[in-house]
C-alpha cells in the first residue's frame, strides 16, 4: 500500500503532463476567425468571413443573439458568426477582457454597456474601437435608407463619448425605469397614485403612521444605479438652466468632458448652489424611507423585499416585466408610476417638465482585431442587420425589450414600461459621472455616510467639491488642458 | 465512580463538538434546502420552507454540471500529483541537504506566499497567451501546480526536517540512493501530511474560477465551476438550479476527502511517529 | 524524558539548527580557494539540484516571472492596455499621500488582529476537545466531519449571512433582541459593518488549521502526557505546561498564516459590502483590485500590490522572531 502509492502516482503524473501538454500544443490558442478573411472564398464566389461576438449573460441575450444571427446566415451563407458567452456578470466580462486585450486575444465584437463605458474600457487603455460615425450615412440595405435615421438623435447622441464626441458604440435596446407600487395596500390605505414628489412623499409618511408592517420603500445603494438615475432625473428638472452655460463648445444638450471641467475650473459649477445643494437634500429626503440596510442591497434584494410584501415601492426597469408575468409574479396586484414631478414650491428654479428615466443597453462595440483583420464592414454590415426594423421587431417580441431604433411597435407586455414623458439628458451636476469611475466612487461612498447621517450637507457638500476640484484638475494635468487651449478645443 | 465521571466528561465533550460541527455545516444545509425551491421560494427569504419539492432543479443542475465534471477531475488529480511530487522532492532537498544557496532559495519559496493574486491575473495571461498555451488543460494545471507548491514545501519540509537522523543512518548504511530513501522511507511517514495537502490542493483547484475563467474559452474543456456559474447572470441567480449544482459538485470533494482521511489515519496508526 | 528537538516531528520555520548552509571550510581561505569549496559542495549536492530542479521550474516560469512584471508596473502608468509610460516613483508617491490606503490598512489590521487571535484558539480548542475523547472511532468520525466542512463554497456562506444581516427580512435583528440589542443595519451601518464582515466567518473552525494542530498534539510523546497524570496535573495544567509548548511551532505557523490571510483577502469584503459604507469595510486586497478593475490604474494597483508584499514580509519577519517556537 505504501510503496505501491509513489509507483500509482509516477505514471499518473508523466500521464497528466503528456495529455495537458499534447492538448497545450494542439491549440495555438488564436480565436479560430485567425484565418485571413479575404482569402478562402466559397462556392459562389463571395469571400468566407468570420467573426466572434462576446457578451456576457443576460437574459435572452443568447436567444436574441442566436435569432439573429440565423437569420443572417440565410442571407449571407459565407459569413460565420459565433456568440459566446463568455462570463456570467460584467464584471467577470471586464476581467475577461481586459486579460484578453493585453495578450492580443480579444473577440472582434462584443456586447457591452453604452455611453462612456466603451471609451473608458478600451480607448483609454491605448485600445482603437471602431467609430462607427462613417456608417450612419451609408445606405443600409436593410432600410434602404441611411443608416443613422433609424436612431433618434437625442439617443445617438448619448451614445456618443464624452471625451471624444465619437461614436464608438451603438446601444440596441432602452431599459425605461419606472418605480412599482403594491396596489393591494394602496387600496387598503386609500391612496393615490402620486404626481408630484410632495405627494409621494405624503404616501410614504402615510405608510409609515399606518404601521402594516411594510416599509415604503425598497431602495438600493451598494452601487451607483440608483442613485445615479435620480440624480439624472432630477437634474432635468432643476438644473437645466445650466446647459447653455456649460454646453458652450459643442452645443449638442449634453456635457462633454472637456466642457464640464472647463465648467469646473472655472467655478460655473459650484456644488454650494441652491439648485444643486438641493438635489443632494431631496435624495436625503428620499432615502429616509427606504428600508434600512440599503447600503449593503442589491437591486436584486431590494427588488425581493417588494416581492415579499415588505416594501410598497421599488425600482423596477422593463427587464422586469417578463419575470414578473411568469416565474415571479407578485402575489399582489401591482402596477407602475414615472418619477414624479419636482414642483417649485420645493425646488425654486424647477421647469416642472419631467423627463423619462432611461438606459441604454446592449451596446455593440467593435473591437481592434475587427480594423485589424480588415472585416469591418462586414462586421457594420451584421450590425446594420442586427438594428434593421424586422430583426428589432423580432428581438422585441422574443426578448420584450424595446429597440432603440424608431419605427418599431413597442411590445404589448411592456405598458406598464412604456415611457411617457421626453427621453434625458446626461446633464446632472451631481453625479461627477464624467469626471470618471474614481469621482463617480467617491460621491457614491460619501453618498452612503450622508444617508447614515454620518455626515450632514454641509460636511457633504465640503468633501465633494474639494473631490470635484481635484478630479478635474487631475485629468487636465493629464490631458494638457488649459485655459488658453480652450480645454483642448484648439 | 471514575468511569462515571469520565461517561458525563465524554457526552459533554460530544454534545459540544456535536454543536459546533454544525454550525460550521449550517450554510451547507441551507444550500441543500435551498437547492429543492422554486424560483419564486427563493425570493421568500432563505429559510422559508418550499411548498413543494423541484426535483426539476436537480435535472437541470445534473445536465449542466457532468459534462465539465470529467475536465475539473482530471485537472485537479494532475494539479494534486505534481504537486506532491515536485513539492516533496524540493522539501527533502531543502530538509536534508545543506547545499550552497540552500536557505536564500527557500526563503524565496516561501515569499510566494505573500504576493496577492489578483496582481498577476494579467501577466501571466500575456505570458500564457505568448506561449501559446491557451485553450488547454496545461494552462489551469501548471499554475496551480505552481500555486500548491509554495506551501506544501512549506509543510513538507519542517516535517523532514524533524525526521530522526537515525532512522536515515540506518538506510544510508545499507548503502541505499537518495530517491530510494525519500520513496521507502520518508514518503509512507509523511502519508498525514501529504493527505493534507492532496485535499488541499484537491479543494483549491476545485473551486477555482477566474483563471480558468479567463483562459478556457473551449466549452469542451471548461472547469464545472463554470457549469455551476451558468445558473447566475447580469440581472438574477436562479439559485434552486444553482445549489442543487453545488451540491452535486460537492460530491466528488466529499469522494476525495473520505478516501484521504483513510489513508491519513491509516499512517497516523502505523507509526513511527511516536517518542 | 525532556522532549529534544530530534523526537518534535513538526517544527514550523527553518531554525538555524540544523546547521550552516555554506560550503565555507577553514578561516584564512582565499576567494579563489572559497569558490572551489562552493563549487565542489554543489557538486557534492548534486542530487539536491536535480530535486529542486521541477519545483524552481515551475515557480520561475508561472510564479515569479509573472510576479516581476506585475511589480515592475508599479514604475508606471499603466491602464492595462498597450501603453505604458515610466513615471519613476510617482505611485509610491501617492499612495504614501493616499488617505485611503491607510484607511483600509486600519481595517486589515482588525481582519489580522481577529484572523491570529480567534484564528488561531478555535482550531486549538477543538483540537483539544477531539484529542480528549475517549472512543478513537468518536475523534475519527468527528474529525471527518471537521474536515468536510471545507466543501462549504464561500460563496454559499456569503449568500447565508448576506440574507441573515438583512435588517428587515433577516434573521439577525430578532436574533439579538433577545439579548436586548436593538436593531441595527449590520451590513449597512458604519459602525457595524466590519465586524459583520468578521463575525460571517463564524465558529472560525478552519479544517486545515485544525488538521494541523490535532496532528501534532497526536504527535505528543504519550509518556509525558501519562507522567503529567501521575503527578496529579490538573487538564489546564497540563493543557498550559505541555501540550502548548510542544505544538508552539504549529501554532506559530497558523498565526503567521493569519496573519497573511487576514492582509490579503478581499473577497468577502468584495461581495458583501463593496468596501462597506463609504470606506469602512475597504481593505488593501479590495482596494487593489478596485485600483486595477475598476479605476483601470493597473500601475497603481501593482503599487499597493508591491506595498502590500513588503508589509506582510516585515509582519512574518517580526512574529518569527518574536514568537518562540518549540525549538528554543
Amino acid at each position: 500500500m505504501k510503496a505501491s502509492a509513489k509507483s500509482i502516482l509516477a505514471p499518473l503524473v508523466i500521464l497528466g503532463l503528456t495529455t495537458s501538454l499534447m492538448s497545450g500544443c494542439g491549440g495555438n490558442g488564436n480565436s479560430s476567425s485567425n484565418a485571413s478573411p479575404s482569402n478562402g472564398s466559397g462556392t459562389n464566389g463571395d469571400p468566407q468571413v468570420s467573426f466572434k461576438i462576446a457578451s456576457w449573460a443576460g437574459p435572452g441575450k443568447k436567444e436574441g443573439l442566436d435569432l439573429a444571427i440565423a437569420e443572417y446566415k440565410k442571407i449571407k451563407p459565407n459569413v460565420t458568426i459565433a456568440f459566446e458567452e463568455v462570463a456570467q456578470s460584467n464584471a467577470d466580462f471586464d476581467v475577461w477582457m481586459a486579460a484578453q486585450l493585453a495578450g492580443n486575444q480579444e473577440p472582434e465584437v462584443v456586447m457591452d454597456f453604452s455611453y462612456d463605458n466603451p471609451y473608458i474600457k478600451y480607448n483609454d487603455k491605448g485600445y482603437k474601437v471602431l467609430e462607427m460615425d462613417p456608417y450612419l450615412d451609408k445606405i443600409s440595405p436593410y432600410t434602404n435608407q441611411k443608416w443613422g435615421d433609424s436612431f433618434r438623435d437625442v439617443d445617438l447622441n448619448l451614445m456618443r463619448s464624452t471625451q471624444n464626441g465619437k461614436l464608438n458604440n451603438i446601444a440596441t435596446s432602452m431599459i425605461t425605469l419606472k418605480i412599482a407600487y403594491n396596489k393591494d395596500i394602496y387600496d387598503q390605505l386609500g391612496l393615490q397614485v402620486p404626481k408630484t414628489f410632495s405627494e409621494m412623499i405624503a404616501n410614504f409618511d402615510k405608510i409609515r403612521e399606518a404601521k402594516i408592517g411594510t416599509e415604503p420603500f425598497s431602495g438600493f445603494l451598494k452601487v451607483t444605479s440608483a442613485w445615479d438615475w435620480f440624480a439624472r432625473f432630477a437634474a432635468q428638472q432643476t438644473q437645466e438652466q445650466y446647459v447653455p452655460l456649460i454646453d458652450t463648445l459643442f452645443k449638442n444638450n449634453k456635457y462633454q468632458q472637456n466642457e464640464y471641467v472647463r465648467a469646473v475650473d472655472q467655478g460655473i459649477i459650484d456644488l454650494s448652489k441652491p439648485e444643486v445643494r438641493g438635489v443632494y437634500e431631496l435624495f436625503k429626503q428620499f432615502t429616509s424611507y427606504w428600508a434600512p440596510g440599503a447600503i449593503s442591497m442589491t437591486m436584486t434584494e431590494a427588488r425581493d423585499m417588494w416581492l415579499q410584501g415588505k416594501a410598497v415601492h421599488t425600482f423596477t426597469i422593463n427587464n422586469d416585466a417578463k419575470p414578473f408575468a411568469s416565474d415571479m409574479k407578485p402575489s399582489f396586484n401591482w402596477d407602475t408610476f414615472e418619477f414624479p414631478v419636482i414642483t417649485k414650491d420645493i425646488a425654486p428654479t424647477s421647469n416642472e417638465n419631467p423627463a423619462e428615466f432611461g438606459d441604454l443597453a446592449d451596446a455593440f462595440v467593435v473591437m481592434p482585431s475587427a480594423i485589424k483583420k480588415n472585416v469591418q464592414d462586414e462586421v457594420m454590415d451584421f450590425i446594420m442587420f442586427y438594428t434593421s426594423p424586422d430583426i428589432a421587431k423580432q428581438l422585441a417580441e422574443l426578448n420584450w425589450i424595446t429597440p432603440t431604433i424608431t419605427g418599431v411597435e413597442m411590445n404589448a407586455n411592456l405598458e406598464r414600461y412604456q415611457a411617457k414623458y421626453r427621453p434625458q439628458n446626461q446633464i446632472d451636476l451631481n453625479s461627477q459621472a464624467i469626471l470618471g469611475s474614481n469621482a463617480r466612487q467617491y460621491v457614491l461612498q460619501q453618498i452612503q455616510r450622508y444617508v447614515l447621517n454620518d455626515i450632514d450637507t454641509d460636511q457633504l457638500i465640503d468633501l465633494l467639491s474639494k473631490n470635484m476640484k481635484e478630479e478635474a484638475q487631475k485629468t487636465m494635468n493629464e490631458k494638457g488642458w488649459t485655459k488658453d487651449n480652450d480645454y483642448g478645443n484648439k | 465512580m471514575a468511569s462515571r465521571a469520565s461517561k458525563k466528561v465524554s457526552f459533554v465533550l460530544i454534545a459540544l463538538l456535536s454543536l459546533f460541527v454544525l454550525f460550521s455545516f449550517f450554510p451547507l444545509l441551507i444550500m441543500v434546502l435551498t437547492s429543492f425551491k422554486s424560483k419564486m421560494d427563493v425570493s421568500l427569504g432563505v429559510f422559508h420552507l418550499p411548498k413543494a419539492i423541484q426535483w426539476d432543479n436537480y435535472s437541470r443542475a445534473f445536465e449542466t454540471v457532468v459534462p465539465f465534471a470529467w475536465n475539473s477531475i482530471l485537472i485537479a488529480v494532475c494539479a494534486v500529483a505534481g504537486v506532491l511530487v515536485a513539492s516533496s522532492l524540493a522539501a527533502y532537498a531543502f530538509a536534508r541537504y545543506k547545499f550552497p544557496g540552500r536557505e536564500i532559495l527557500y526563503y524565496l519559496v516561501i515569499a510566494l506566499m505573500m504576493v496577492p493574486t489578483v496582481l498577476v491575473l494579467i501577466p501571466m495571461f500575456k505570458l500564457v497567451a505568448a506561449l501559446g498555451m491557451l485553450n488547454s488543460y496545461a494552462v489551469v494545471i501548471l499554475p496551480q501546480i505552481a500555486g500548491g507548491c509554495i506551501i506544501a514545501v512549506f509543510l513538507l519540509r519542517s516535517f523532514f526536517a524533524g525526521l530522526p537522523e537515525d532512522l536515515f543512518e540506518s538506510f544510508r548504511i545499507d548503502g541505499a540512493k537518495e530517491l530510494r530513501i525519500l520513496r521507502s522511507l520518508v514518503l509512507p511517514l509523511s502519508k498525514p501530511i501529504l493527505g493534507t495537502i492532496a485535499v488541499l490542493n484537491f479543494h483549491s483547484s476545485w473551486n477555482d474560477y477566474i483563471w480558468p475563467l479567463v483562459t478556457i474559452n473551449d466549452k469542451a474543456l471548461k472547469p464545472i465551476v463554470t457549469g455551476i456559474m451558468s445558473f447566475s447572470n447580469d440581472y438574477a441567480t436562479d439559485y434552486g438550479p444553482m445549489m442543487a449544482a453545488y451540491v452535486l459538485a460537492s460530491v466528488p470533494l466529499i469522494l476525495v476527502i473520505s478516501f484521504a482521511m483513510k489513508y491519513f489515519v491509516d499512517g497516523l496508526t502505523s507509526g513511527a511517529v511516536k517518542a | 524524558m525532556l522532549p529534544t528537538a530530534e523526537t518534535l516531528p513538526l517544527s514550523a520555520l527553518p531554525e538555524a539548527r540544523v546547521g550552516p548552509a555554506c560550503g565555507k571550510t577553514g578561516e584564512s581561505s582565499h576567494v579563489h580557494q572559497y569558490r572551489i569549496n562552493v563549487f565542489r559542495s554543489m557538486y557534492r549536492y548534486k542530487h539536491a539540484y536535480l530535486f529542486l530542479l521541477p519545483l524552481l521550474a515551475l515557480l520561475g516560469i508561472f510564479s515569479y516571472y509573472p510576479i516581476v512584471m506585475a511589480l515592475k508596473m508599479s514604475f508606471y502608468q499603466w491602464k492595462g492596455g498597450n501603453e505604458a509610460i515610466f513615471i519613476g516613483l510617482d505611485n509610491f508617491v501617492a499612495l504614501f499621500k493616499d488617505q485611503t490606503f491607510y484607511a483600509s490598512l486600519k481595517n486589515a489590521s482588525w481582519f489580522i488582529l481577529f484572523d491570529c487571535t480567534v484564528g488561531v484558539l478555535m482550531p486549538l480548542f477543538i483540537a483539544e476537545l477531539l484529542f480528549h475523547l475517549k472512543s478513537a472511532r468518536a475523534q475519527y468520525v468527528f474529525r471527518t466531519l471537521f474536515v468536510a466542512t471545507i466543501t462549504v463554497p464561500t460563496v454559499i456562506v456569503i449568500l447565508v449571512w448576506v440574507f441573515l444581516y438583512n435588517p428587515v427580512v433577516g434573521g439577525m435583528n430578532s436574533l439579538v433582541s433577545l439579548f436586548g440589542i436593538s436593531p441595527q443595519l449590520w451590513l449597512g451601518g458604519t459602525n457595524t459593518a466590519l465586524f459583520s464582515i468578521i463575525f460571517s466567518g463564524f465558529p472560525f473552525i478552519n479544517p486545515i488549521y485544525l488538521l494541523i494542530v490535532f496532528a501534532a498534539l497526536q504527535a505528543i510523546p504519550k509518556s509525558l502526557i501519562e507522567a503529567s497524570v501521575m503527578e496529579g496535573c490538573g487538564t489546564w495544567r497540563r493543557i498550559r505546561s505541555i501540550d502548548i509548548p510542544m505544538i508552539a511551532g504549529q501554532l506559530k505557523l497558523i498565526f503567521i498564516l493569519g496573519i497573511l490571510h487576514g492582509m490579503q483577502s478581499f473577497y468577502k469584503q468584495l461581495i458583501m459590502t463593496n468596501g462597506g459604507p463609504g470606506e469602512e469595510t475597504l481593505v488593501p486586497g479590495l482596494y487593489m483590485y478596485q485600483s486595477g478593475f475598476t479605476y483601470n490604474d493597473f500601475g497603481y494597483a501593482s503599487t499597493i500590490g508591491f506595498v502590500m508584499l513588503i508589509l506582510m514580509l516585515a509582519l512574518t519577519f517580526v512574529s518569527n522572531k518574536l514568537i518562540k517556537s518549540g525549538n528554543e
